[in-house]
Protein backbone atom coordinates (compact mmCIF):
# COMPACT_ATOMS: atom_id res chain seq x y z
CA UNK A 1 0.00 0.00 0.00
CA UNK A 2 1.25 3.41 -0.26
CA UNK A 3 0.76 5.41 3.37
CA UNK A 4 1.72 9.23 3.66
CA UNK A 5 2.90 10.15 7.15
CA UNK A 6 3.03 13.55 8.55
CA UNK A 7 5.32 14.56 11.51
CA UNK A 8 9.08 12.42 11.65
CA UNK A 9 8.90 12.40 15.49
CA UNK A 10 9.86 8.91 17.36
CA UNK A 11 6.28 7.30 16.15
CA UNK A 12 6.39 8.48 12.84
CA UNK A 13 9.90 7.90 11.82
CA UNK A 14 9.12 3.78 13.52
CA UNK A 15 5.96 3.93 11.36
CA UNK A 16 7.72 5.00 8.63
CA UNK A 17 10.60 1.81 8.63
CA UNK A 18 8.13 -0.76 9.53
CA UNK A 19 5.80 -0.16 6.92
CA UNK A 20 9.11 0.51 4.53
CA UNK A 21 10.83 -2.63 5.23
CA UNK A 22 6.98 -4.41 5.00
CA UNK A 23 7.31 -3.30 1.48
CA UNK A 24 4.88 -0.67 1.55
CA UNK A 25 5.43 3.02 -0.26
CA UNK A 26 6.09 5.45 2.35
CA UNK A 27 6.37 8.97 2.42
CA UNK A 28 6.98 11.30 5.05
CA UNK A 29 7.12 14.29 5.69
CA UNK A 30 8.25 17.02 8.26
CA UNK A 31 8.97 20.49 8.41
CA UNK A 32 12.54 19.91 9.74
CA UNK A 33 15.07 17.86 7.39
CA UNK A 34 16.78 17.32 10.35
CA UNK A 35 13.88 14.88 11.91
CA UNK A 36 14.50 12.59 8.57
CA UNK A 37 17.35 11.60 10.84
CA UNK A 38 15.53 9.37 12.91
CA UNK A 39 14.61 7.33 10.01
CA UNK A 40 17.11 4.21 9.23
CA UNK A 41 19.77 4.85 6.37
CA UNK A 42 18.32 1.48 4.63
CA UNK A 43 14.54 3.56 4.57
CA UNK A 44 14.19 3.62 0.71
CA UNK A 45 10.94 5.64 0.39
CA UNK A 46 10.42 9.49 0.14
CA UNK A 47 11.12 11.80 2.82
CA UNK A 48 9.64 15.50 1.91
CA UNK A 49 10.60 18.56 4.02
CA UNK A 50 7.08 20.70 4.16
CA UNK A 51 3.82 21.49 5.74
CA UNK A 52 1.68 18.60 6.16
CA UNK A 53 -1.24 20.49 6.72
CA UNK A 54 -1.15 22.18 3.64
CA UNK A 55 -3.13 21.29 0.54
CA UNK A 56 -0.75 22.12 -2.11
CA UNK A 57 2.68 21.03 0.18
CA UNK A 58 0.87 16.99 0.12
CA UNK A 59 0.15 17.32 -3.70
CA UNK A 60 3.19 18.30 -4.30
CA UNK A 61 4.41 15.53 -2.15
CA UNK A 62 2.75 13.24 -4.08
CA UNK A 63 0.10 12.40 -1.26
CA UNK A 64 -3.22 12.44 -3.55
CA UNK A 65 -4.27 8.85 -3.94
CA UNK A 66 -2.68 7.34 -0.97
CA UNK A 67 -4.32 4.85 0.95
CA UNK A 68 -3.64 5.57 4.47
CA UNK A 69 -2.76 9.08 5.87
CA UNK A 70 -1.26 9.30 9.80
CA UNK A 71 -0.97 12.68 11.44
CA UNK A 72 1.67 12.64 13.92
CA UNK A 73 3.29 15.49 14.93
CA UNK A 74 3.71 17.12 17.93
CA UNK A 75 0.94 19.25 17.59
CA UNK A 76 -2.72 18.50 18.22
CA UNK A 77 -4.17 20.58 16.21
CA UNK A 78 -1.79 20.25 12.98
CA UNK A 79 -2.25 16.75 13.34
CA UNK A 80 -6.60 17.88 13.38
CA UNK A 81 -6.04 19.95 10.44
CA UNK A 82 -3.92 17.55 8.20
CA UNK A 83 -6.32 15.03 8.89
CA UNK A 84 -8.94 16.66 7.95
CA UNK A 85 -7.15 17.58 4.71
CA UNK A 86 -6.43 14.18 4.04
CA UNK A 87 -9.72 13.35 4.37
CA UNK A 88 -11.50 16.14 2.81
CA UNK A 89 -9.03 17.25 -0.01
CA UNK A 90 -7.14 14.53 -1.08
CA UNK A 91 -10.22 11.73 -0.32
CA UNK A 92 -7.35 9.62 1.31
CA UNK A 93 -9.95 6.98 2.97
CA UNK A 94 -7.56 5.63 5.90
CA UNK A 95 -6.99 8.75 7.94
CA UNK A 96 -5.47 8.39 11.56
CA UNK A 97 -4.56 11.38 13.54
CA UNK A 98 -2.80 11.42 16.82
CA UNK A 99 -4.31 14.07 19.44
CA UNK A 100 -3.08 13.59 23.01
CA UNK A 101 -5.82 15.39 24.74
CA UNK A 102 -8.33 12.79 25.82
CA UNK A 103 -11.70 15.54 25.05
CA UNK A 104 -10.07 16.21 21.76
CA UNK A 105 -9.49 12.59 20.68
CA UNK A 106 -13.34 11.86 21.29
CA UNK A 107 -14.84 15.04 19.56
CA UNK A 108 -13.22 14.30 16.16
CA UNK A 109 -14.05 10.65 16.20
CA UNK A 110 -17.21 11.66 16.17
CA UNK A 111 -16.60 14.51 13.38
CA UNK A 112 -14.84 11.60 11.15
CA UNK A 113 -11.15 11.18 11.96
CA UNK A 114 -10.14 8.33 13.21
CA UNK A 115 -8.10 9.35 16.73
CA UNK A 116 -5.22 8.01 18.61
CA UNK A 117 -5.11 9.47 22.20
CA UNK A 118 -1.59 8.86 24.09
CA UNK A 119 -3.05 10.21 26.86
CA UNK A 120 -5.61 7.17 27.58
CA UNK A 121 -3.48 4.30 25.50
CA UNK A 122 -0.62 4.92 28.22
CA UNK A 123 -3.01 5.15 31.17
CA UNK A 124 -5.07 2.19 30.08
CA UNK A 125 -1.80 0.17 29.59
CA UNK A 126 -0.30 1.31 32.98
CA UNK A 127 -3.74 0.36 35.05
CA UNK A 128 -3.70 -3.06 32.82
CA UNK A 129 -0.06 -3.89 33.95
CA UNK A 130 -1.22 -3.33 37.55
CA UNK A 131 -4.77 -5.37 36.98
CA UNK A 132 -7.17 -2.65 36.81
CA UNK A 133 -9.70 -1.81 34.59
CA UNK A 134 -9.02 0.96 31.75
CA UNK A 135 -10.92 3.36 30.37
CA UNK A 136 -12.69 1.00 28.42
CA UNK A 137 -12.35 3.24 25.04
CA UNK A 138 -10.50 1.50 22.39
CA UNK A 139 -6.79 2.51 21.24
CA UNK A 140 -8.09 4.23 18.36
CA UNK A 141 -11.43 5.81 18.03
CA UNK A 142 -12.92 4.94 14.75
CA UNK A 143 -13.93 7.16 13.09
CA UNK A 144 -17.83 7.24 12.89
CA UNK A 145 -19.25 6.71 9.61
CA UNK A 146 -20.98 9.33 7.59
CA UNK A 147 -20.74 11.70 10.30
CA UNK A 148 -20.06 14.78 7.92
CA UNK A 149 -18.32 17.78 9.40
CA UNK A 150 -20.31 20.10 8.20
CA UNK A 151 -23.63 18.44 9.21
CA UNK A 152 -22.88 17.10 12.44
CA UNK A 153 -24.85 17.61 15.27
CA UNK A 154 -22.82 15.13 17.69
CA UNK A 155 -21.76 15.45 21.18
CA UNK A 156 -23.59 19.18 22.41
CA UNK A 157 -23.35 19.97 26.14
CA UNK A 158 -20.36 20.65 28.10
CA UNK A 159 -17.44 18.96 27.80
CA UNK A 160 -16.55 16.01 29.55
CA UNK A 161 -13.98 15.00 32.05
CA UNK A 162 -10.64 13.36 29.90
CA UNK A 163 -12.54 9.85 29.83
CA UNK A 164 -8.76 7.57 31.07
CA UNK A 165 -8.42 9.34 34.23
CA UNK A 166 -11.47 10.84 36.27
CA UNK A 167 -13.18 7.45 35.17
CA UNK A 168 -11.05 5.00 36.33
CA UNK A 169 -9.19 5.72 38.82
CA UNK A 170 -12.96 5.92 40.53
CA UNK A 171 -13.31 2.80 39.34
CA UNK A 172 -10.15 1.32 40.98
CA UNK B 1 -24.40 39.20 22.99
CA UNK B 2 -21.71 36.73 24.79
CA UNK B 3 -18.71 36.78 22.52
CA UNK B 4 -16.17 34.13 23.31
CA UNK B 5 -12.32 35.72 21.75
CA UNK B 6 -10.19 33.09 21.22
CA UNK B 7 -6.58 34.25 20.96
CA UNK B 8 -5.16 37.82 22.63
CA UNK B 9 -2.70 38.87 19.99
CA UNK B 10 -3.13 42.47 18.44
CA UNK B 11 -6.61 41.29 16.62
CA UNK B 12 -8.08 39.57 19.56
CA UNK B 13 -6.87 42.51 22.15
CA UNK B 14 -8.78 45.15 19.65
CA UNK B 15 -11.64 42.75 18.47
CA UNK B 16 -12.28 42.14 22.79
CA UNK B 17 -12.23 46.44 23.52
CA UNK B 18 -14.49 46.78 20.57
CA UNK B 19 -17.29 44.44 21.10
CA UNK B 20 -16.97 45.65 25.36
CA UNK B 21 -17.01 49.19 23.67
CA UNK B 22 -20.85 48.21 21.83
CA UNK B 23 -21.75 46.53 25.23
CA UNK B 24 -21.31 43.03 24.35
CA UNK B 25 -20.24 40.73 26.91
CA UNK B 26 -16.88 39.28 26.01
CA UNK B 27 -14.51 36.63 27.81
CA UNK B 28 -10.75 36.26 25.60
CA UNK B 29 -9.19 33.39 26.02
CA UNK B 30 -4.96 33.69 25.96
CA UNK B 31 -2.94 30.81 26.98
CA UNK B 32 0.14 33.26 27.33
CA UNK B 33 0.20 34.05 31.02
CA UNK B 34 2.00 36.97 31.00
CA UNK B 35 -0.57 38.34 27.66
CA UNK B 36 -3.88 37.69 29.37
CA UNK B 37 -2.05 39.54 32.47
CA UNK B 38 -0.83 42.36 30.71
CA UNK B 39 -4.70 42.68 28.31
CA UNK B 40 -6.22 42.31 31.50
CA UNK B 41 -4.64 44.95 33.18
CA UNK B 42 -5.86 47.29 30.42
CA UNK B 43 -9.35 46.20 29.88
CA UNK B 44 -10.05 44.35 32.82
CA UNK B 45 -11.29 41.14 33.98
CA UNK B 46 -12.40 39.43 30.43
CA UNK B 47 -9.49 37.46 30.08
CA UNK B 48 -9.14 33.81 30.74
CA UNK B 49 -5.26 32.66 30.74
CA UNK B 50 -6.41 29.61 28.85
CA UNK B 51 -5.67 27.38 25.67
CA UNK B 52 -8.77 27.88 23.95
CA UNK B 53 -8.52 24.74 22.20
CA UNK B 54 -8.89 22.47 24.85
CA UNK B 55 -12.49 21.57 25.04
CA UNK B 56 -12.38 21.98 28.94
CA UNK B 57 -10.91 25.69 28.33
CA UNK B 58 -14.01 26.67 26.28
CA UNK B 59 -16.21 24.90 28.81
CA UNK B 60 -15.01 27.38 31.40
CA UNK B 61 -15.35 30.17 29.18
CA UNK B 62 -19.21 29.48 29.16
CA UNK B 63 -19.40 28.11 25.09
CA UNK B 64 -22.42 26.47 26.39
CA UNK B 65 -24.29 29.88 26.00
CA UNK B 66 -21.89 31.57 23.71
CA UNK B 67 -23.90 33.16 21.08
CA UNK B 68 -20.50 33.60 18.82
CA UNK B 69 -17.03 31.90 19.11
CA UNK B 70 -14.06 33.80 17.28
CA UNK B 71 -10.95 32.41 16.87
CA UNK B 72 -8.54 34.77 15.86
CA UNK B 73 -5.20 33.26 16.95
CA UNK B 74 -1.91 33.35 14.59
CA UNK B 75 -2.33 29.57 13.71
CA UNK B 76 -4.82 28.10 11.42
CA UNK B 77 -4.66 24.72 13.10
CA UNK B 78 -5.65 26.48 16.36
CA UNK B 79 -8.43 28.43 14.92
CA UNK B 80 -9.84 25.12 12.93
CA UNK B 81 -10.05 23.56 16.69
CA UNK B 82 -11.70 25.82 18.35
CA UNK B 83 -14.37 26.92 15.83
CA UNK B 84 -15.11 22.97 15.53
CA UNK B 85 -14.99 22.00 19.46
CA UNK B 86 -17.66 25.22 19.68
CA UNK B 87 -19.71 24.13 16.85
CA UNK B 88 -19.58 20.59 17.61
CA UNK B 89 -18.92 19.87 21.26
CA UNK B 90 -21.26 22.83 22.79
CA UNK B 91 -23.26 24.36 19.70
CA UNK B 92 -22.25 27.44 19.19
CA UNK B 93 -24.45 28.96 16.57
CA UNK B 94 -22.00 31.32 14.91
CA UNK B 95 -18.11 30.43 14.23
CA UNK B 96 -15.82 32.87 12.93
CA UNK B 97 -11.53 32.04 11.77
CA UNK B 98 -9.25 34.01 11.17
CA UNK B 99 -7.21 32.63 8.46
CA UNK B 100 -3.82 33.43 7.46
CA UNK B 101 -3.05 30.90 5.03
CA UNK B 102 -6.02 31.98 2.17
CA UNK B 103 -5.56 28.40 0.70
CA UNK B 104 -7.13 27.34 3.84
CA UNK B 105 -10.37 29.10 3.06
CA UNK B 106 -12.59 26.58 1.43
CA UNK B 107 -11.29 24.02 3.77
CA UNK B 108 -12.51 25.95 6.67
CA UNK B 109 -15.81 26.74 4.87
CA UNK B 110 -15.87 22.90 3.90
CA UNK B 111 -15.40 22.15 7.68
CA UNK B 112 -18.27 24.08 9.01
CA UNK B 113 -16.76 27.37 10.12
CA UNK B 114 -19.43 29.71 9.30
CA UNK B 115 -17.42 32.78 8.81
CA UNK B 116 -13.73 33.00 7.31
CA UNK B 117 -11.67 36.48 7.78
CA UNK B 118 -8.69 36.02 6.18
CA UNK B 119 -5.99 39.09 6.20
CA UNK B 120 -4.05 37.91 3.80
CA UNK B 121 -6.48 37.45 1.38
CA UNK B 122 -8.05 41.10 2.16
CA UNK B 123 -4.61 42.85 1.76
CA UNK B 124 -3.79 40.47 -1.03
CA UNK B 125 -7.36 42.21 -2.83
CA UNK B 126 -6.33 45.44 -1.78
CA UNK B 127 -2.88 45.58 -3.18
CA UNK B 128 -4.50 44.09 -6.56
CA UNK B 129 -6.83 46.55 -6.39
CA UNK B 130 -4.51 49.21 -6.22
CA UNK B 131 -1.99 48.08 -8.57
CA UNK B 132 -3.51 50.21 -11.10
CA UNK B 133 -5.09 48.68 -14.15
CA UNK B 134 -6.05 51.90 -14.30
CA UNK B 135 -3.43 54.34 -13.67
CA UNK B 136 -0.67 55.56 -15.22
CA UNK B 137 2.94 53.45 -14.40
CA UNK B 138 5.53 55.35 -14.46
CA UNK B 139 8.48 53.55 -16.47
CA UNK B 140 11.60 56.17 -16.57
CA UNK B 141 12.45 59.39 -16.25
CA UNK B 142 14.18 60.56 -19.17
CA UNK B 143 17.40 62.48 -18.55
CA UNK B 144 16.60 65.71 -20.25
CA UNK B 145 14.53 68.08 -18.39
CA UNK B 146 11.38 66.91 -17.13
CA UNK B 147 10.11 64.02 -20.16
CA UNK B 148 9.22 60.59 -18.97
CA UNK B 149 8.12 57.45 -20.11
CA UNK B 150 4.57 56.23 -18.94
CA UNK B 151 2.48 53.12 -19.54
CA UNK B 152 -1.08 53.01 -19.26
CA UNK B 153 -2.72 50.26 -19.47
CA UNK B 154 -6.33 50.44 -21.58
CA UNK B 155 -9.00 48.80 -20.08
CA UNK B 156 -12.48 48.31 -22.51
CA UNK B 157 -13.99 50.88 -20.80
CA UNK B 158 -11.29 53.91 -21.72
CA UNK B 159 -12.60 56.31 -23.99
CA UNK B 160 -9.08 55.87 -26.10
CA UNK B 161 -11.27 52.27 -27.24
CA UNK B 162 -12.69 52.24 -30.74
CA UNK B 163 -10.52 55.43 -32.00
CA UNK B 164 -7.55 55.74 -34.32
CA UNK B 165 -4.88 56.74 -32.55
CA UNK B 166 -4.86 59.83 -34.98
CA UNK B 167 -7.93 60.80 -33.41
CA UNK B 168 -6.53 61.20 -29.94
CA UNK B 169 -6.81 64.43 -28.37
CA UNK B 170 -2.57 64.04 -27.05
CA UNK B 171 -1.19 67.15 -24.91
CA UNK B 172 1.34 69.30 -26.34
CA UNK B 173 4.40 67.38 -26.75
CA UNK B 174 3.33 64.25 -25.84
CA UNK B 175 3.59 60.99 -28.29
CA UNK B 176 2.46 58.10 -28.59
CA UNK B 177 4.98 55.38 -29.87
CA UNK B 178 4.77 52.34 -28.97
CA UNK B 179 1.84 49.90 -27.70
CA UNK B 180 2.60 46.10 -26.31
CA UNK B 181 -0.81 43.47 -27.85
CA UNK B 182 -0.62 40.17 -26.91
CA UNK B 183 3.12 40.44 -25.51
CA UNK B 184 4.69 42.09 -28.49
CA UNK B 185 5.48 45.78 -28.90
CA UNK B 186 4.24 47.55 -31.86
CA UNK B 187 4.65 50.87 -33.25
CA UNK B 188 1.63 53.43 -33.04
CA UNK B 189 0.38 54.65 -36.42
CA UNK B 190 -1.92 57.59 -36.87
CA UNK B 191 -4.26 54.84 -38.23
CA UNK B 192 -3.71 51.91 -35.12
CA UNK B 193 -7.28 51.48 -33.24
CA UNK B 194 -6.64 50.73 -29.43
CA UNK B 195 -8.29 47.63 -27.84
CA UNK B 196 -9.24 47.12 -23.99
CA UNK B 197 -5.79 45.17 -22.65
CA UNK B 198 -3.07 47.41 -24.83
CA UNK B 199 -0.54 48.75 -23.04
CA UNK B 200 0.47 52.14 -25.08
CA UNK B 201 3.70 53.94 -24.21
CA UNK B 202 4.15 57.57 -23.92
CA UNK B 203 6.76 60.34 -23.87
CA UNK B 204 5.42 62.92 -22.36
CA UNK B 205 6.25 65.97 -19.77
CA UNK B 206 5.24 65.59 -16.06
CA UNK B 207 2.55 68.53 -16.13
CA UNK B 208 0.89 66.49 -19.17
CA UNK B 209 -0.54 63.39 -16.99
CA UNK B 210 -3.50 64.66 -16.04
CA UNK B 211 -4.82 65.50 -19.93
CA UNK B 212 -2.81 62.17 -20.78
CA UNK B 213 -4.93 60.25 -17.75
CA UNK B 214 -8.12 61.92 -19.57
CA UNK B 215 -7.57 60.60 -22.81
CA UNK B 216 -6.21 57.17 -22.32
CA UNK B 217 -7.77 55.96 -19.43
CA UNK B 218 -11.15 58.34 -18.36
CA UNK B 219 -11.90 60.39 -15.31
CA UNK B 220 -11.50 59.94 -11.70
CA UNK B 221 -14.72 58.96 -10.98
CA UNK B 222 -15.39 56.80 -13.89
CA UNK B 223 -12.22 54.49 -12.78
CA UNK B 224 -12.74 54.41 -9.36
CA UNK B 225 -16.50 52.59 -10.18
CA UNK B 226 -14.87 50.00 -12.44
CA UNK C 1 6.71 63.88 64.30
CA UNK C 2 3.93 63.48 66.88
CA UNK C 3 2.14 66.51 65.53
CA UNK C 4 1.80 65.18 62.20
CA UNK C 5 -2.54 64.70 61.41
CA UNK C 6 -3.76 61.73 61.18
CA UNK C 7 -5.05 60.75 58.00
CA UNK C 8 -8.62 61.44 57.78
CA UNK C 9 -10.91 57.93 57.97
CA UNK C 10 -14.36 59.03 56.54
CA UNK C 11 -15.20 55.90 55.33
CA UNK C 12 -13.60 51.99 55.15
CA UNK C 13 -14.76 49.54 52.92
CA UNK C 14 -13.93 45.95 54.35
CA UNK C 15 -13.97 43.23 52.08
CA UNK C 16 -15.45 40.16 53.46
CA UNK C 17 -15.04 36.43 52.00
CA UNK C 18 -16.79 34.09 54.40
CA UNK C 19 -13.48 32.98 55.82
CA UNK C 20 -12.88 32.93 59.66
CA UNK C 21 -10.63 35.90 58.44
CA UNK C 22 -14.21 38.39 58.37
CA UNK C 23 -14.25 38.13 62.03
CA UNK C 24 -10.68 39.73 62.23
CA UNK C 25 -11.55 41.73 60.03
CA UNK C 26 -14.80 43.27 61.06
CA UNK C 27 -12.72 43.75 64.80
CA UNK C 28 -9.90 45.95 63.62
CA UNK C 29 -11.99 47.80 61.34
CA UNK C 30 -14.53 48.97 63.87
CA UNK C 31 -11.86 49.84 66.19
CA UNK C 32 -10.14 51.96 63.94
CA UNK C 33 -13.30 53.20 62.29
CA UNK C 34 -15.45 53.83 65.98
CA UNK C 35 -13.36 56.78 67.20
CA UNK C 36 -12.93 58.08 63.85
CA UNK C 37 -17.15 58.17 63.24
CA UNK C 38 -15.67 56.46 59.83
CA UNK C 39 -18.75 55.28 57.74
CA UNK C 40 -18.25 51.34 57.71
CA UNK C 41 -18.94 49.59 54.52
CA UNK C 42 -18.93 45.68 54.34
CA UNK C 43 -18.57 44.33 50.76
CA UNK C 44 -19.19 40.39 50.08
CA UNK C 45 -18.23 39.50 46.26
CA UNK C 46 -19.56 36.32 44.52
CA UNK C 47 -17.69 34.89 41.77
CA UNK C 48 -19.29 34.27 38.89
CA UNK C 49 -18.01 32.13 36.32
CA UNK C 50 -18.17 32.36 32.81
CA UNK C 51 -21.14 29.62 32.31
CA UNK C 52 -23.61 31.66 33.93
CA UNK C 53 -24.39 35.39 32.69
CA UNK C 54 -23.65 37.82 35.57
CA UNK C 55 -27.46 39.02 35.45
CA UNK C 56 -29.07 35.62 35.93
CA UNK C 57 -30.07 34.57 39.55
CA UNK C 58 -28.00 32.40 41.26
CA UNK C 59 -30.08 31.41 44.18
CA UNK C 60 -28.52 29.51 46.33
CA UNK C 61 -25.18 31.29 46.10
CA UNK C 62 -26.69 34.85 46.73
CA UNK C 63 -28.38 33.02 49.81
CA UNK C 64 -25.11 31.90 51.36
CA UNK C 65 -23.47 35.28 50.46
CA UNK C 66 -26.54 36.94 52.35
CA UNK C 67 -25.22 35.07 55.31
CA UNK C 68 -21.79 36.19 55.14
CA UNK C 69 -22.62 39.67 55.64
CA UNK C 70 -25.45 39.18 58.59
CA UNK C 71 -22.87 37.46 60.65
CA UNK C 72 -20.23 40.39 59.92
CA UNK C 73 -23.54 42.76 60.90
CA UNK C 74 -24.07 41.20 63.76
CA UNK C 75 -20.52 40.93 65.16
CA UNK C 76 -19.93 44.42 64.19
CA UNK C 77 -23.33 45.70 66.02
CA UNK C 78 -21.98 43.43 68.89
CA UNK C 79 -18.59 45.94 69.07
CA UNK C 80 -20.73 49.14 68.61
CA UNK C 81 -20.59 50.05 64.78
CA UNK C 82 -22.92 49.79 62.29
CA UNK C 83 -22.09 47.83 58.79
CA UNK C 84 -23.26 49.00 55.51
CA UNK C 85 -23.75 45.97 53.73
CA UNK C 86 -23.04 45.56 49.88
CA UNK C 87 -22.91 42.39 47.96
CA UNK C 88 -21.87 41.78 44.33
CA UNK C 89 -21.53 39.83 41.60
CA UNK C 90 -18.42 39.78 39.58
CA UNK C 91 -16.71 37.63 37.04
CA UNK C 92 -13.16 38.64 39.23
CA UNK C 93 -13.39 39.16 42.96
CA UNK C 94 -10.30 41.48 43.26
CA UNK C 95 -11.15 43.70 40.26
CA UNK C 96 -14.85 44.46 41.95
CA UNK C 97 -13.20 45.21 45.32
CA UNK C 98 -10.77 47.82 43.56
CA UNK C 99 -14.04 49.19 41.41
CA UNK C 100 -16.40 49.07 44.69
CA UNK C 101 -13.90 50.81 46.83
CA UNK C 102 -13.12 53.42 44.28
CA UNK C 103 -16.92 54.17 43.63
CA UNK C 104 -17.19 54.71 47.23
CA UNK C 105 -14.10 56.53 47.98
CA UNK C 106 -12.69 54.73 50.45
CA UNK C 107 -10.00 55.77 52.63
CA UNK C 108 -9.19 52.48 53.88
CA UNK C 109 -9.46 48.88 52.28
CA UNK C 110 -9.40 45.78 54.67
CA UNK C 111 -8.97 42.31 53.64
CA UNK C 112 -8.97 39.06 55.50
CA UNK C 113 -5.94 36.71 54.23
CA UNK C 114 -6.44 33.10 55.24
CA UNK C 115 -3.14 31.24 55.58
CA UNK C 116 -3.41 28.79 53.86
CA UNK C 117 -0.66 26.36 52.04
CA UNK C 118 -0.76 24.52 48.71
CA UNK C 119 0.11 20.74 47.93
CA UNK C 120 4.03 20.68 48.91
CA UNK C 121 3.98 23.29 51.30
CA UNK C 122 4.27 26.21 50.31
CA UNK C 123 2.26 29.41 51.77
CA UNK C 124 -0.70 30.53 49.30
CA UNK C 125 -1.39 34.04 48.87
CA UNK C 126 -4.11 33.50 45.98
CA UNK C 127 -4.56 36.14 43.42
CA UNK C 128 -7.10 38.42 45.17
CA UNK C 129 -4.74 40.04 47.60
CA UNK C 130 -2.11 40.81 45.22
CA UNK C 131 -4.19 42.18 42.75
CA UNK C 132 -5.90 44.82 44.97
CA UNK C 133 -2.42 45.69 46.15
CA UNK C 134 -1.76 46.77 42.72
CA UNK C 135 -4.45 48.45 42.47
CA UNK C 136 -6.29 49.86 44.76
CA UNK C 137 -6.64 53.50 45.01
CA UNK C 138 -6.83 53.80 48.82
CA UNK C 139 -5.01 52.36 51.66
CA UNK C 140 -5.01 48.70 51.76
CA UNK C 141 -4.63 47.07 55.11
CA UNK C 142 -4.39 43.34 54.91
CA UNK C 143 -5.28 40.67 58.20
CA UNK C 144 -3.65 37.73 57.84
CA UNK C 145 -5.22 35.08 59.74
CA UNK C 146 -2.51 33.87 62.52
CA UNK C 147 -0.75 30.34 61.40
CA UNK C 148 -2.46 27.61 62.90
CA UNK C 149 -1.06 25.65 65.55
CA UNK C 150 1.31 22.37 64.87
CA UNK C 151 -0.79 19.35 64.63
CA UNK C 152 -4.06 21.42 64.82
Amino acid sequence: MRAVIVGCGRVGASLAASLDRAGHHVLILDIATSAFDRLPTTFSGEAVRGDGTDEDTLVRAGAQGADAFFALTEGDNRNIMAAQVARESLEIGVVVAKINDPVRARAYADLGVATLCRTTLMTDTLLGFLGFTGSGDPPIHHAKEHAHPAEATTGSGPAEPAPGIARTVGEV
Amino acid sequence: MFVIVVGGGKVGYYLTRELIGAGHEVVLLEKTRARAVQISDEIGSVVLSRDGTEGSALAEAGANRADIVAAVTGDDEDNLVICQMAKHHFSVKRTIARVNNPKNELLFRHLGVDEIISPTRMILGAIEQDIPVHELLHLADLGSGDLELIEALLTDESPAIGRTSGELPMPEGCTLFAYIRDGKALQVRPETQFRGGDKVIVIGRRECEDALRGTLIGDEEETAAI
Amino acid sequence: MNDSPRPALRRIVLALNGAPTDRLVVSYAASLGKPAKAELVALHVVEIDWTLPLDGSVSGLTEEAQRVLDIAEADAEHLGVRLEPVLLKARNVGAAIVDEAASQEADLLVLGLPYRKKFGGDFVMGSTVPYVFKNAPCTVWVVREPMPQEGA
